[in-house]
């Protein structure tokens, strides 16, 4: 059944990926973005990662998805913008980056010990050898709270980092210098 | 639960999950498409426009927003990551608590700290503020 759950899903996934990046519409993008993240979702409960799959759709499906809706909004792109012709040097550029990279990625798991030690496990049998347990969240706080402590709190500065960034790029000035010196930025209307 | 978990594969476990989706999506689509094959369907001028609370239409629906939602929104996905973290310290807490000892709070502590350091730069720079 894993492997029937894993084929289906990967068609729909390939399926996703490609109609997210050939729509026009930004906004049927997106939504067929958050179809891929629940696909990639339900991959990780085939790779038995509860964790992963739960956190897939809290922070991809949910968080990350906002960014991708906020952006479209901001931008606010018309329909004449959108129908806005990209020269071919640029899409065979981009495509050629993404394949890029496609590889790399591809190159970097395939040479991974750990991964090639994963692959003798057995996951569609019964669950007791380790391996097979590695990705239950139990699992993952164990390692990440004892041997991987290091990289663990480096996330945090990490993250404090991003703080910064955000507030630096969207707070540069007070909002008393602002009101001085241009128009502020048009509310959307409030509404009852 | 047991019985199909032992007569099927792993993903059997996850099979209230797997129902639950299936009976979300037959409410949804129930919801759409029995108006649309029961509901009468009148053509009148001001169906198709853009429904606001009932007043005429103020502006365009398309706006841009202010780029203080998005600050809004970032600062809510990387707390929300914080979070992430938050879970399998406390599931794997006692285990911790008796390996490590103490340390395991002590970890928890500095990486709250710092992130906690981050929010006191976001107030005070006012990040959360809205003018």
């Amino acid at each position: 059944m894993d492997a029937l759950v894993f084929l289906i899903s990967g068609i729909l996934m390939i399926a996703s990926g490609l109609l997210v990046v050939t729509r026009k519409n930004p906004v049927y993008s997106a939504i067929l973005l958050v179809v891929f993240f629940l696909l990639t979702s339900l991959n990780f409960l085939v790779l038995r990662s509860p964790f992963l799959a739960v956190i897939q759709v809290l922070v991809y499906g949910g968080a990350i998805m906002v960014l991708f809706v906020f952006v479209l909004m901001l931008l606010n792109l018309t329909e004449e913008e959108l129908d806005e012709k990209v020269e071919p040097a640029r899409k065979l550029l981009a495509g050629a980056g993404s394949v890029l990279l496609f590889a790399l990625l591809a190159w970097a798991i395939h040479s991974s010990e750990r991964i090639q030690a994963a692959g003798d496990t057995d996951l569609t049998g019964p669950v007791n050898d380790s391996a097979a347990r590695a990705g239950e969240t139990r699992e993952i706080g164990q390692s990440l709270f004892s041997e991987h402590i290091l990289p663990f709190e480096f996330t945090s500065i990490l993250i404090f980092i991003a703080i910064i960034g955000a507030i630096y790029l969207t707070k540069t000035r007070s909002a008393n210098e602002r009101r001085t010196t241009e128009p502020a930025v048009e509310q959307p209307e409030e509404r009852a | 639960m047991n019985i199909i978990a032992e007569h099927t594969s792993y993903l059997g476990e996850f099979l209230p999950i797997a129902v639950y989706v299936v009976i979300v999506l037959l409410t949804g689509v129930t919801m759409l498409s029995l108006p649309a094959i029961l509901g009468p369907k009148k053509k009148i001028a001001g169906k198709g426009l853009p429904y606001e609370c009932g007043v005429p239409l103020l502006g365009e629906t398309r706006q841009r927003f202010s780029i203080r939602f998005y600050l809004v929104a970032i600062l809510f996905v990387l707390f929300d990551i914080e979070t992430v973290f938050l879970i399998p310290w406390a599931i794997t807490y006692q285990e911790l608590l008796g390996s490590l000892g103490w340390v395991v709070v002590a970890e928890m502590l500095v990486f709250i700290g710092i992130l906690f350091t981050g929010y006191v730069y976001a107030w005070r720079r006012g990040g959360l503020d809205w003018d």
